[in-house]
């Protein structure tokens, strides 16, 4: 039984078990694309950190970068994708299974 | 950093809620601009009537029987104002997001339901009731062609339905959607009065009166809006940065 939980434990998602990424993943699972400034105020981390976390979870292919302009000021916006829904689900999957009586 | 992530989720779907039509403030604007309009169409036809040769005493009567009777030409500069106001409102609440947007950024909402105050109809509902009656108005004057067809009149039926086409694909949000119904629908009785024969003033004077009680309900969503907003808002200023 220990061995199994053990398991489950090195079986999470890496990528999205860190805090900052969990956030990030968190906020964009909740809308349909958000701009890097909400993300910055929202998840309360810094523009290097979350500028890093938001590359690793690009290059994990969980959220996509949009660039755009707003008049001559541009803006990045991010949106999650398909891949990162279901990480992110499978991940609350595993936490529940993991912590039994949480929800 | 927010540890809590029901938090989290909530914030970004209220946010994202509470932003569009700048908060509710561009049911303001529309308001705004529709009490201005009114303001106009009544002093147009208010002075036709007193410059109106009748002997009849003036009661709201008599002024309603002139409405109904005689053929109104709105003068340029209200034909000017009703087909100005569209765009003018349109650009406005777009302002009044940017500024809104200034200080969080934008969030667009995952769910389309989420968008679905005011009513819970299509979105395209408000541009096409404005594109159906505008194609109604300007067959109307263009079939009036024996008394002269008014041009300016059809152009301007024809701008403010192809403007519904712009708005109408730009949002999602339906308080948005339905201030800028409510601003285009009088400017196009207005736009039709430019053809004397049909004898709308009547029709203009009740749609203005009657869209201004639909504006009264808009601003009512304006206000649950904005509150909610200044709400989310505070969450957020509340956060402080946490990071390593």
């Amino acid at each position: 039984m220990k061995d199994q939980s053990l398991k489950a434990i090195l079986d999470l998602d890496r990528v999205v078990h860190e805090p900052a990424r969990l956030a990030i993943l968190t906020v964009l699972s909740a809308a349909e694309e958000v701009e890097f400034l909400f993300l910055l105020k929202v998840t309360g981390l810094s523009k290097g950190n979350l500028s890093a976390q938001a590359q690793k979870l690009e290059a994990a292919g969980y959220i996509q970068t949009i660039k755009a302009f707003r008049g001559r000021v541009p803006v990045t916006s991010f949106r999650m994708t398909d891949e990162g829904r279901s990480a992110l689900l499978a991940y609350h999957a595993q936490m529940r299974a993991l912590l039994p009586g949480r929800k | 950093m927010v540890a809590d992530l029901a938090q989290l989720d909530d914030l970004t779907r209220r946010y994202a809620r509470y932003r569009p039509c700048g908060a509710g403030l561009g049911a303001f604007w529309g308001g705004v601009l529709l009490m201005a309009l009114t303001g106009l169409v009544f002093r147009w036809t208010v002075t036709a009537y007193g410059e109106s040769s009748g002997a009849a005493p003036r009661t709201p009567d008599a002024y309603w029987q002139f409405l109904r009777s005689a053929p109104l030409f709105p003068p340029p500069w209200l034909v000017l104002a009703a087909a100005a106001v569209p765009f003018v409102a349109w650009f406005g609440i777009t302002i009044i997001q940017r500024w809104v947007d200034r200080r969080f950024g934008t969030v667009r909402a995952a769910d389309d339901r989420e968008l679905r105050a005011v009513f819970r109809g299509p979105r395209w509902i408000a541009p096409a009731a404005v594109g159906g009656l505008a194609a109604a108005m300007a067959a109307r004057v263009l079939f009036d062609a024996a008394h002269g067809a008014s041009a300016v009149g059809i152009v301007g039926l024809l701008a403010i339905a192809g403007w519904a086409a712009v708005w109408g694909r730009r949002s999602r949000d339906r308080l948005t959607l339905w201030v800028m119904l409510t601003l285009s629908i009088p400017p196009l009785f207005i736009m039709a009065s430019t053809d004397g024969a049909s004898r709308m003033a009547d029709a203009t004077v009740g749609i203005f009166s009657t869209y201004v009680f639909v504006t009264f309900s808009l601003l009512g969503h304006g206000v649950r809006r904005f509150r909610g907003f200044l709400s989310v808002r505070r969450d957020l200023a509340a956060i402080q940065v946490m990071d390593e």
